[in-house]
């Protein structure tokens, strides 16, 4: 044998994957394991210009402008394209021309912006933004095969700005902010981030996902990053709390975790009729599922507990724990649940209605009735990985 | 990297949980045992980030952990990971019904999982991290801690090792 056919022989053995089942089942473990090994420290992000200068990748720039070279170019734009375009470009939503010009004048903006609460809370002011356009894409009466890419632009957009804003809370403490100030920005963090979780959750019920798009599995990263920068939020405040002057008492804060605790356990509740609801019980996805959502309610039942005993600190990580556990319990019933059609074919969508009570859901609830699937027992193995002691 | 919080670390084992498996599961030849050994992989990496140390690359240090933690598995066992007989129960069953393309596929890459297990566990690693995960010899010279110019001569030692095994195994 030569060498040449060796080496080819031993390429073939670069197929060889784990199961990725037992992947995400490991993750989860570890999440749980590392938890009660050692106490996190939030990182200290520092600012991710390429985060920042991926916006202007749309505009055709080089990505070898600095930030002094790009002000030069967004100034060029303003003087060239006159205060007309300015204002058409701020109603832009993603698919349009001009949408690019608002993503770049956001970004100058952003870097004008030195102290840390103020870019916090522009951060946060344009994540709402990103909030409203969501909202405008999946209303706008359009084919749905013009729609869909801009409803995943929108949701992909949704998703780095909550991150960027995620990214915003810890310098908050390294800077010499207030403790109301702080406070003030962290609510309307988890004012916004709450909003997003609700719209995402609408958005899934009446966007039809099929193989061909990634639009489901981005709703998801983006719901549980949404989800993720509420309780980033609610972490900040519950470490002013107790300072003077903060504006923020242990009732709120409790108030607080307990809707979170209730909106993790209405996940749990939905996720779990999927699984039981689906007549493929016996694939190792669902199994691996209901283990987790079982984990993830004891875990919650733990939460409670802590809260009625104003542990508001061990509530709020036995929270972050669940959390972890119904993110991966989503990614295993998105590996094995089939696509659904869930809006007309012209295109026409059900209007989001912002008041409306979070229904957070793989399949929506229509398609689960209509499926005609009898609900089928099955054998839960109980896991003694977890230990939420 | 001198501080880590769990998110990143999970992301981190989003990354290379793959590789990591995929390189245990060449050296010790059971599913469930790189499933597990896996596992204890990143709980001990955790557990080392957490004692604050710095560590200057997280490749290199995650799998200079593997290679302890292999290590100390074949400690504790002799027998081989894939034995021939398994091969040869596998052959026999596809005789019996019809020999296709895939089962024939299957006996040749199980067959070639066996021969690297034959070579020494040094060559074992290289030929893993070079010709399967596409490892660069200055990746191996990071995890390895020996110089690119070693490893080249390793490499190639490895390769006419296993070449020899493949020829005696006809």
């Amino acid at each position: 044998m030569t060498e040449k056919e060796l080496i080819e022989k031993l390429s073939q053995l670069k197929n060889e994957e784990p199961d990725q089942n037992w992947v995400l089942f490991c993750r989860q473990g570890l999440a749980s394991k590392i938890r009660g090994l050692a106490e996190s420290q939030p990182a200290v992000q520092k600012l991710n210009i390429a985060q920042i200068w991926s916006f202007l990748g749309h505009i055709t720039f080089n990505k070898a402008f600095r930030p002094v070279a790009a002000f030069l170019a967004i100034f060029g734009l303003v003087l060239s394209s006159g205060l007309f375009t300015l204002a058409k470009a701020k109603d832009s939503l993603p698919g349009d021309r001009l949408y690019s010009v608002k993503i770049a004048l956001e970004q100058a903006k952003i870097l004008t912006t030195t102290s840390p609460e103020k870019k916090a809370d522009l951060q946060s002011q344009i994540m709402a933004l990103r909030l409203e356009e969501l909202t405008k894409v999946v209303e706008k009466q359009e084919p749905m095969n013009v729609k869909q890419p801009k409803v995943e632009e929108a949701v992909g957009n949704l998703q780095r700005q909550m991150m960027l804003v995620k990214d915003e809370l810890p310098k908050l403490d390294n800077a010499n902010t207030g403790a109301k100030k702080k406070v003030e920005v962290a609510k309307r963090i988890d004012n916004n981030a709450s909003q997003a979780e609700q719209t995402l959750s609408q958005v899934r019920a009446i966007m039809p996902s099929s193989e061909t798009n990634n639009l489901a599995e981005r709703i998801a990263e983006a719901s549980d990053t949404a989800s993720k920068t509420g309780t980033k939020a609610l972490e900040m405040m519950v470490g002013e709390q107790g300072e003077a002057e903060s504006g923020i008492s242990q009732e709120e804060i409790i108030a607080n975790l307990g809707q979170k605790i209730q909106k993790t356990g209405e996940k749990i509740k939905t996720l779990g009729q999927a699984v039981s609801s689906n007549s493929a019980t016996s694939s190792q996805f669902y199994i691996n599922a209901a283990i987790i959502l079982d984990q993830s309610d004891e875990a919650l039942i733990q939460a409670r507990a802590s809260l009625d005993k104003n542990d508001v600190a061990g509530a709020l990580e036995t929270l972050k724990a669940a959390n972890e556990m119904v993110s991966s319990a989503e990614k295993l019933v998105g590996s094995a649940v089939p696509s659904e059609e869930s809006s007309d074919a012209d295109g026409s969508t059900k209007p989001i209605d912002s008041n409306a009570s979070s229904t957070s859901g793989i399949l929506p609830q229509d398609s689960v009735a209509d499926s005609g699937q009898s609900s089928t027992t099955f054998i839960i193995i109980y896991s003694s990985n977890l230990n939420l002691e | 990297m001198s501080t880590i919080n769990e998110e990143q670390f999970l992301e981190l084992y989003d990354k290379y949980i793959t590789k990591i498996y995929r390189y245990i599961y060449f050296r010790v030849g059971s599913k469930q045992v790189a499933q597990d050994l896996s596992s204890e992989v990143f709980l001990r990496t955790w557990n080392y980030l957490k004692q604050g140390k710095d560590i200057g690359n997280f490749s290199a240090m995650v799998y200079q952990v593997c290679r302890n933690i292999i290590s100390d598995y074949f400690r504790n066992i002799s027998e081989l990971p894939i034995s021939l007989e398994s091969i040869s129960e596998k052959k026999i069953e596809a005789e019996g019904q019809e020999l296709t393309h895939l089962v024939e596929k299957s006996l040749e890459i199980d067959k070639i999982k066996q021969e690297i297990s034959r070579i020494k566990p040094e060559y074992q690693d290289l030929i893993i991290w070079h010709y399967i995960e596409d490892f660069s010899v200055r990746e191996i010279s990071e995890i390895t801690e020996k110089s690119e110019g070693s490893i080249r001569t390793s490499l190639s030692r490895a390769l006419a090792a296993l070449r020899r095994v493949m020829e005696e195994g006809g």
